[in-house]
């Protein structure tokens, strides 16, 4: 009997496995929600219709009715405003939005409005970004005068729509600027430094992915991602973008002339690097090398005659054997192969690569590319030319072997009859890519950002990975919340101003903190956002509201930033963005240590003691009482009751203190040192509260 | 007032968890019956334990097991076949009356093998560093919705015996941090100490910041204090949704002692001179790590629960060790040596005075990093790549079998052969010996009951004495 059939049986079920397990596998990659194009879906229909302000609320309310709640009674005006302030500036509630809104009949929308268009606002979002972008000053700069920084601040204040604020960061120094020249933009994905230069692409394609796509792009860089449709061909694809783009200085990239120049130099030394390698010259490499060994020889022997290098002729003489071995070797070889010592091609072989040597030679200085990562101050991406085809396996670096893999998106969103970018542009492709990213259909970048708003407004995502929506991530929790947004999101011309809007004006956002439910219907609600989250204040708002509240307007004092140390120290203890880390979400923890600041920092001291001498030049203010009602609506956002001003008014009257112990304050216009003293105890004990360090 | 009396009579649920897992429903230590109201104070654990706290020795970076525990004479013959593999020159011999076998470069600790419980068989799941160290001590690699700390787990499941002293202390930075307990209630959050000037991990003299007031009389202080917490509690009047509320009235109540007990424990001025000596404190190549192993027994005696002890960075003379730390990519057989000279003799020296203090007993000190290390690297590099099939750690007191080697790997360590102990067995081991049973300390989170060790993990019993 014939064995045959059986093979081909078996053979045929192989391929019939392989057929099914491939397609099974890609129709599930494609049908992820989050590759599936935004769809405008249909309000649901509530039942207690008349809580909702819009239809963001119909779609919370349904998910809510589903569970058999109703929403959580409205914040009190206190709430919101001090919720709403920081929420959007970072800052708590300045003393004329108080009296202006703390009457309930008062319209939000306009609170809201001059907030929105206040410059803390940029300052604030500007700095949830920065999280995504591993952050830190340039050399040289600091946060005040950082060039990223201020472009990103700026962006948020004037409400440049997320599309270009996203190719900007992208490809901004290949769009037209104002002047119709190439524009100049410190680039999220390069200027925001790499760790390393050796890593910097594998960083590039990692902030790509994560913060501009949503996808962990870096898992491919070694194998075919594990959980996402992303092979390596896409990884290294992708790549080439990257590796078709320099970085160079600034000045140099101003001067048009030598920067073509270079470029044009840069296009006929490449020509020349694939002659030498080419028939005829690329046998004659063996002769020049041979005659460059030679050379060699004469020199070490030249140095044998001289006598400054005698104590190391022993050294030399060892060369000079060794080379004069090779020098057999090769010659023996040369033979074999019956190449002439003075065959022309040996002279044009020298000249091409005497010329390769020049140009490297010329603009070693200017052109370093890589090397200037690091060091100048002022730096941005520019398309060298002519762009990389592909990439290819390079020494030390783990790359797909074989064809270089063209520039392309990765297929399962772009599809795999996309066209190669090197037969659509010359440049690196990065534009393209921007573009592509930013064409309103594209299935993840609105989502993405939609989601990271709706995080920092209500404190979690409507899908909590914040930056993978990929099978990796989670599903969303309210899908069609998401879709609904992210579409306005786009028709509204990418407005995250708007957004920010919407969502603050919802009934949704304006629920209260806290109801009284057993602890598995408060978890039900928090999943359904049927119950505001408190939050901790971020530490960039803890020394932002001391610095603003410790400045006297009134006392002609200049304004200074927030002592350097003290952000520091803060920073570390109360969760600050760890700057070589993208990340998405911060933790916001509770412990002793924060405690022991609040009691005993020298930089707590300080910021009671110049509140302290604020309240006492502030003319306004003629008491006790006025004093500590004044503090109440500084650090709280709100009146304090006559409980708590009596109760402040005989602390600071027990307030045990010996007059002569303390020293004279240098500040002329501080009290008298023992009212100075129990007034600084008094505004610590504030400051350190709770009241203080949640919003409700 | 007494804060630790609030949170029990005020069993609140959380709110601020992370990713939605969202909030606190009843309890499983309630369903449980672990105890009857689960908050910060300490409680019987589960069952009889072995140990009552743990001191960990985090070598993160990832020790070579090669040149330490688990001598492999067979990699000098592939050196020389194969220019990627390093040689093994450091010489291994019996100790103790065990005959557990230490390498010449761990001297002191080899004293007391017959104390250590060596395990060569740890399996993890991961080779990158941050997510083999995240593994290790959540078992979770990619933190995708980042998760709480097995020091976390512990002080959940056994609350705080000291009254003055965090449960919880990294003495330096370490990576998961145990400062955020994520969806375990807020009490349970450590306290990482960072160094004084915010330097990379592993440096040396972590210091409580902020632990004095210079301005204030104690009397001053706590009447600022009572002002402080009648604030609070006022404020707290009908909240019950954010459990950090009740955290932090406990944590300003804490740190007020802290002033004094931290000042106690953190200061080894009062130690004699022999122990000095014995900790290796006078030497440079020893005094960091010395520090701080003293400074975590001084903490152990004072009922601290779970220490964290990270390695310590060779000083700047020794700069290419100073930069790889036990992350030996590149001259393993240099750079090695003073990894383990700086942390040999303080190891021994705490492991001695456990001893002789009686503390051994009870305290379970365990060694280890995310990983170990392969047979070779790149060519010309003469490291150590990472290697998590196949590398040691090793337990000491707290109910473990001295002077017994679990478990063994290949010819070149490359992967185990016999009696493999995953991380996840590492921990459910780790919470048995602490009278805490890894299935059922158990937390309610997004709908379901999470545990430190997943759906997996097994008791090792066989390093049980």
């Amino acid at each position: 009997m014939s064995l045959l059939p059986h093979i081909r049986s078996v053979a045929f079920f192989a391929l019939a496995l392989a057929w099914l397990v491939n397609e099974g596998w890609a129709e599930k990659a494609g049908s992820h929600w989050a590759f599936q194009p935004v769809k405008r879906p249909v309000v649901p229909k509530v039942q207690n219709g008349d809580w909702a302000k819009g239809d963001l609320d119909r779609f919370i309310l349904a998910r809510l009715e589903e569970a058999k709640l109703s929403p959580a009674p409205q914040a009190t005006r206190v709430e919101l405003l001090r919720r709403i302030s920081f929420a959007l500036t970072g800052l708590p509630p300045a003393a004329e939005y108080l009296e202006k809104y703390l009457d309930p009949k008062t319209d939000l929308a306009s609170y809201v409005d001059s907030l929105l268009a206040s410059p803390e606002f940029g300052e604030h979002w500007g700095r949830h970004w920065l999280d995504h972008v591993r952050f830190r000053p340039f050399g040289g700069k600091n946060l005040s005068n950082d060039p990223y920084r201020q472009w990103v601040t700026r962006a948020f204040n004037e409400d440049m729509p997320y599309s270009l604020f996203l190719k900007m960061q992208i490809a901004g120094d290949l769009m037209p600027g104002p002047d119709g020249a190439g524009e100049v933009h410190l680039d999220g994905m390069v200027a925001v430094r790499p760790f390393s230069l050796k890593n910097r692409h594998t960083d590039q394609l990692d902030l790509l992915g994560r913060t501009f796509m949503g996808l962990s792009l870096f898992c491919a860089r070694c194998h075919d991602h594990k959980h996402e449709p992303l092979s390596r061909r896409d990884y290294y694809a992708l790549q080439g973008l990257f590796e078709s783009s320099r970085v160079v200085e600034l000045p140099y990239l101003k001067d048009k002339k030598k920067f073509d120049e270079y470029t044009k130099g840069l296009v006929e030394k490449e020509a020349n690097e694939k002659k030498l390698k080419a028939a005829p010259l690329k046998d004659f490499g063996r002769v020049v090398q041979l005659m460059d060994l030679r050379e060699r020889i004469e020199r070490e022997q030249a140095k044998l005659k001289d006598p400054k290098e005698a104590k190391n002729h022993d050294k030399i003489r060892k060369n000079i054997e060794k080379f004069e071995k090779d020098d057999a070797k090769r010659t023996e070889e040369i033979k074999k192969r019956k190449l002439s010592m003075d065959a022309p091609e040996v002279a044009e072989y020298r000249r091409v690569r005497d010329a390769i040597r020049a140009f490297d030679a010329t603009w070693k200085d200017v052109f370093l590319f890589d090397a200037f990562v690091d060091q100048a101050d002022a730096k941005m991406i520019v398309d060298a030319r002519p762009p990389k085809e592909g990439v290819i396996l390079k020494p030390g670096e783990q790359a797909p072997q074989g064809e270089p893999v063209p520039r392309r998106f990765p297929v399962v969103l772009a599809g795999d009859q996309q066209q190669p970018l090197g037969k659509v542009t010359r440049q690196s492709g990065r534009l393209e890519l921007a573009e592509w990213l930013t064409d309103g259909q594209h299935p993840i970048t609105a989502r993405l950002m939609v989601n990271r708003i709706w995080y920092y407004l209500l404190g979690e995502g409507l899908t909590p990975s914040l930056s993978n929506l990929g099978h990796s991530g989670q599903p969303p929790t309210h899908p069609l919340l998401l879709d609904y947004l992210s579409d306005e999101f786009v028709q509204n011309g990418w407005s995250m101003k708007r957004l920010i809007r919407s969502i603050v004006l919802s009934a949704t956002y304006q629920q209260s903190s806290e109801i009284k439910a057993n602890p598995d219907e408060i978890e039900q609600r928090l999943k359904r956002f049927g119950l505001a989250r408190v939050k901790r204040l971020e530490v960039e708002s803890i020394w932002r509201t001391l610095n603003l509240v410790e400045y006297n307007p009134e006392g002609n004092e200049q304004r200074r930033p927030a002592p350097f140390d003290m952000v520091r120290e803060l920073e570390g203890l109360f969760d600050g963005a760890d700057s070589s880390l993208i990340v998405p979400r911060r933790a916001a923890s509770i412990s002793s240590l924060q405690a022991l600041f609040f009691l005993n920092s020298p930089h707590i001291k300080t910021s009671a003691q110049k509140i302290a001498i604020r309240l006492h030049n502030t003319q306004s203010l003629t008491d006790d009482p006025a004093r500590i009602g004044q503090a109440y609506r500084w650090f709280y956002g709100r009146e304090s009751t006559p409980e708590e001003l009596a109760a402040g008014v005989a602390f600071l009257k027990a307030w045990p203190g010996d007059a002569a112990k303390l020293p004279p304050n240098r500040n002329k216009n501080a009290p008298e040192p023992v009212v100075l003293a129990r007034w600084q105890a008094y505004l610590q004990a504030l400051l350190a509260t709770n009241e203080f360090l949640f919003i409700h | 007032m007494n804060a630790g009396e609030t949170l029990i009579t005020r069993r609140t649920a959380l709110g601020h968890a992370v990713n939605g897992v969202g909030a606190l429903t009843l309890t499983s230590l309630l369903q449980n019956d672990l105890v009857a109201k689960p908050g910060i104070d300490a409680r019987a654990a589960q069952f009889a334990p072995r140990a009552k706290r743990v001191i960990y020795l985090w070598m993160s970076g990832g020790p070579s097991q090669i040149d330490t525990f688990d001598p492999k004479p067979d990699i000098n013959k592939l050196a020389k076949e194969k220019p990627n593999v390093t040689e093994a020159p450091f010489q291994f011999r019996e100790h103790g009356q065990s005959g557990t076998e230490v390498s010449e470069l761990l001297p002191h600790i080899a004293h007391h093998v017959d104390d250590l419980c060596v395990i060569r068989s740890m399996q993890g799941d991961t080779n990158t560093h941050e997510h083999a160290q995240t593994f290790t001590f959540t078992g979770v690699a990619q933190n995708k919705s980042p998760v709480p700390t097995l020091g976390n787990w512990v002080v959940y499941g056994l609350g705080c015996e000291s009254k003055n002293l965090p449960a919880l202390v990294s003495l330096g930075e370490m990576n998961p941090s145990p400062a955020e307990p994520y969806f375990l209630p807020a009490w349970t959050a450590g306290v990482m100490l960072r160094n004084k000037d915010k330097q990379k991990p592993g440096e040396e003299e972590p210091v409580v910041p902020n632990l004095n007031n210079a301005w204030l009389t104690r009397e001053q202080q706590r009447r600022q204090l009572d002002l402080i917490q009648r604030l609070n509690r006022s404020h707290l009047q009908g909240r019950t949704t954010d459990d950090r509320l009740n955290a932090r009235i406990e944590s300003f109540e804490r740190a007020f002692r802290m002033q004094v007990e931290a000042t106690d424990a953190f200061d080894i001025s009062g130690e004699t001179e022999a122990t000095k000596t014995a900790y290796g404190l006078g030497q440079a190549e020893t005094a960091g790590y010395a520090e701080r192993c003293m400074i975590a027994r001084r903490l152990a005696e004072r009922d601290v629960r779970f220490i964290v002890v990270p390695f310590s960075r060779p000083p700047k003379s020794q700069a290419l060790a100073r930069m790889f730390g036990w992350d030996s990519h590149e001259q393993n057989n240099e750079l090695t040596p003073i990894l383990c000279k700086r942390h040999d003799q303080p190891i021994a020296a705490l492991l001695a005075d456990l001893k002789q203090r009686g503390m051994l007993e009870d305290t379970l000190v365990v060694w280890g990093g995310e990983f170990g290390r392969t047979a070779g690297s790149r060519v010309g590099k003469r490291g150590r790549e990472h290697n998590c099939n196949g590398y040691t750690m090793f337990l000491a007191g707290g109910g473990v079998k001295g002077g017994y080697t679990h478990g063994e790997t290949g010819p070149t360590a490359n992967g185990v052969v016999r009696d493999k102990v995953h991380v996840h067995d590492l921990n459910a081991t780790i919470l048995h010996l602490l009278g805490l049973d890894h299935e059922k300390l158990t937390y309610r989170a997004g709908g379901k009951d999470v545990r430190l060790t997943d759906v997996y993990g097994n008791v090792i019993k066989e390093l049980f004495a």
